[in-house]
């Protein structure tokens, strides 16, 4: 796998590029700033992108805006966003087009190699990473009735959905059994009145767009 | 007002019988009784003016401009003619000047409470100033004719009583000794009304520029004190922050790559790495704390809906903002609803909490309710003091109803114009 990082700090710079490297992913092109992160994308194409979203020249959002740009002129360049904060605002604007390979976790991430590489890899792949933090932010924000009917356990499956894990990574993450977990999945898009999609990716594109429609309110 | 020095603190004092001298006095009267006799005319003229605008023959802003540059011009000759003869102090009162036509003049005029202070001076004014003027003049006249009434007698003949005519003279002298102290009387009594109201459209000029400055003063601290907490913000998200992740990422792929380590240094290697992360999280919700940076990118909107969504008691969120307010005032408001978020977390033992922020045009409010035990106050160190002071600060209003065992509302409305 090929990968871009965007990141204005020389020491996290760094520090990613030897994670991924150390996990076999080759690293073409290491940047400080959007507008070389948008030329390296043209001339490198890789197979994602990795982008900070605090970068020059304001250090407010370009890496959000940078990530939405790669989508429109490179779209099979999968994006991973990393951030010291999350707010459940940008996660909803990365979602609006599409929640096909994109993923927006916190930097702290980083700091747990094995979790961090395989969320690379499964954005990379076609797949969905958000962070526990947005997700958790998202469902309490949606607060109102149908999520209301779920059982707490249920809210754990749904909230590993959101993330991005495929039924085995949420059997694993909860330690419960596949069949277990079918089986909340199939609670959880009844009582949200969802339809079951066939896939793994088109469910979690239907569980993160109800969860970031901002108007469905109770 | 275009007025760049400062007016005087203070009114000097008005001049005292003593310190007024005859003969300055006497052409004082002299010089106020004519005043009076322009202050009347005037009148007639304010009069006249009255009549033709409501006739609609002029227009009335014009009208009401001249009318009031003419008092004012008249009230500053009293001044003038108080400081020049007697050597008395006024404080400066300048017509508001601000930019724009006639009728913006004109109306800013009228408002001008001086203009009505110096307009019921002249009114009052003119004609006991006519009269001791014209009174001590003709006083002193009679004098000193009486007094040389032998002289008279004898250019004319009259050859009257001398007896007579030396009571007439004495009569004359005595008058004379007087007017000394009549005049200047008369002269301090006159300036002292001067003094009294003139100096009260004075007075208002100087309250006036105290409290702009003041106002200016407290905007330039409150902006101060966020510009302050972003730089705080943006130096540790920049420097300490990412120094941590690199070193709490260092530490992992250590852990990663060093499987085959005795128990007891697996351990150390684990504790560190999990100190080292849980430090990431001290110091983010630290920053967090000290100036959200998603409120500057995105609003209120946004930072309050992380703010909700960490909150450890369920709470709903709703905001509805006709526009979005100043910097200032959305740092004020956020730190309302996150102080009282924690409030309720630490003290309520509530189940659900309710945000609500609402705005129009100039106003908005913001209302965080809890179900929970109640008795908060500003007074028992949790941080809601700091918040009314917070509040206070940018003028806003800000209103506790906890009683206790009852729900607690915590009420703040804010001005909203950017």
């Amino acid at each position: 796998m090929r990968v871009v990082i965007a990141e204005d700090s020389t020491l996290l710079r760094e520090g990613v590029t030897r994670l991924l490297q150390l996990g076999g992913i080759e690293v073409v092109a290491a940047v400080s700033d959007a507008e070389q992160l948008l030329r390296s994308v043209a001339d490198y194409t890789p197979d994602l992108a990795l982008i900070d979203v605090r970068m020059p020249p304001t250090h407010t959002d370009e890496g959000i805006r940078a990530a939405l740009v790669i989508r429109r002129q490179h779209p099979d360049v999968a994006i991973l966003i990393l951030s010291q904060y999350v707010e459940e605002r940008y996660a909803a604007e990365l979602l609006a087009g599409t929640s096909r390979s994109v993923g927006y976790l916190l930097k702290d991430r980083v700091a747990d190699v094995d979790d961090f590489l395989e969320a690379v890899r499964r954005v990379a792949d076609g797949g969905t990473a958000l962070d526990p933090e947005v997700v958790s932010q998202l469902l309490l924000r949606r607060g109102g009735s149908p999520l209301a009917s779920l059982t707490p356990r249920e809210r754990d499956v749904l909230e590993a959905m959101a993330e991005g894990h495929t039924n085995a990574g949420i059997a694993a993450k909860l330690y419960i059994s596949d069949s277990a977990v079918a089986k909340h999945v199939n609670a959880i898009f009844t009582k949200l009145d969802l339809s079951e999609a066939g896939n793994a990716h088109r469910r979690v594109v239907a569980v993160l767009s109800y969860l970031a429609a901002k108007d469905r309110r109770p | 007002m275009t007025t760049t020095a400062l007016p005087d603190r203070a009114a000097p004092p008005a001049l005292r019988y003593q310190q007024v001298r005859v003969l300055p006095a006497l052409v004082y009267l002299v010089v106020g009784g004519l005043l009076g006799v322009l202050s009347i005319v005037s009148m007639a003229l304010a009069f006249a003016v009255a009549v033709a605008a409501t006739a609609l023959v002029i227009p009335l802003p014009w009208g009401i401009k001249t009318l009031t540059g003419v008092w004012h011009w008249l009230a500053d000759l009293r001044r003038a003619q108080g400081t020049a003869l007697l050597g008395a102090g006024y404080l400066a009162a300048p017509l508001p000047h601000p930019n724009g036509g006639v009728v913006t003049q004109a109306r800013a005029r009228f408002r001008w409470p001086g203009t009505w202070i110096e307009f019921g001076y002249l009114c009052l004014m003119c004609v006991p100033a006519i009269v001791s003027g014209a009174f001590a003049v003709s006083w002193l006249v009679t004098g000193v004719t009486l007094a040389t009434a032998p002289i008279w007698d004898q250019m004319l003949g009259a050859n009257s009583n001398s007896g007579l005519l030396l009571l007439t003279s004495v009569g004359g002298v005595a008058m004379l000794a007087a007017v000394g102290p009549l005049v200047r009387g008369l002269a301090t009594i006159d300036h002292g009304v001067a003094h009294a109201m003139l100096n009260r459209a004075g007075q208002q000029e100087v309250l006036e520029q105290q409290v702009h400055q003041l106002e200016r003063q407290r905007a330039g601290a409150v902006d101060s004190s966020m510009s302050e907490r972003r730089r705080l913000e943006r130096d540790l998200h920049d420097g300490t922050q990412q120094r941590l992740t690199a070193l709490a990422l260092k530490l992992g792929m250590a852990k990663s790559q060093l499987k085959d380590l005795p128990p007891d240094a697996q351990l150390v290697l684990d504790e560190a790495h999990h100190e080292a992360k849980q430090t990431l999280v001290e110091l983010r919700n630290l920053v967090r704390g000290l100036h959200p940076a998603v409120l500057d990118d995105r609003g209120l909107d946004a930072a309050l809906s992380g703010v909700v969504a960490r909150s450890a008691i369920p709470a709903d969120l709703t905001v509805d903002l006709f526009r979005r307010p100043s910097r200032t005032i959305e740092s004020v408001a956020y730190f309302v609803v996150s102080e009282a978020l924690n409030n309720a977390v630490k003290h309520s033992q509530a189940s659900q909490v309710s945000v609500s922020v609402t705005g129009g045009h100039a106003w908005m409010t913001v209302s965080v309710a809890d179900n929970g035990i109640g008795g908060a106050d500003t007074e028992g160190g949790t941080g809601l003091a700091g918040l009314r002071q917070r509040v206070e600060a940018v003028d806003g209003a800000f209103a506790l109803d906890s009683p206790v065992g009852g729900p607690t509302v915590l009420t703040v409305g804010l001005p909203c114009e950017s």
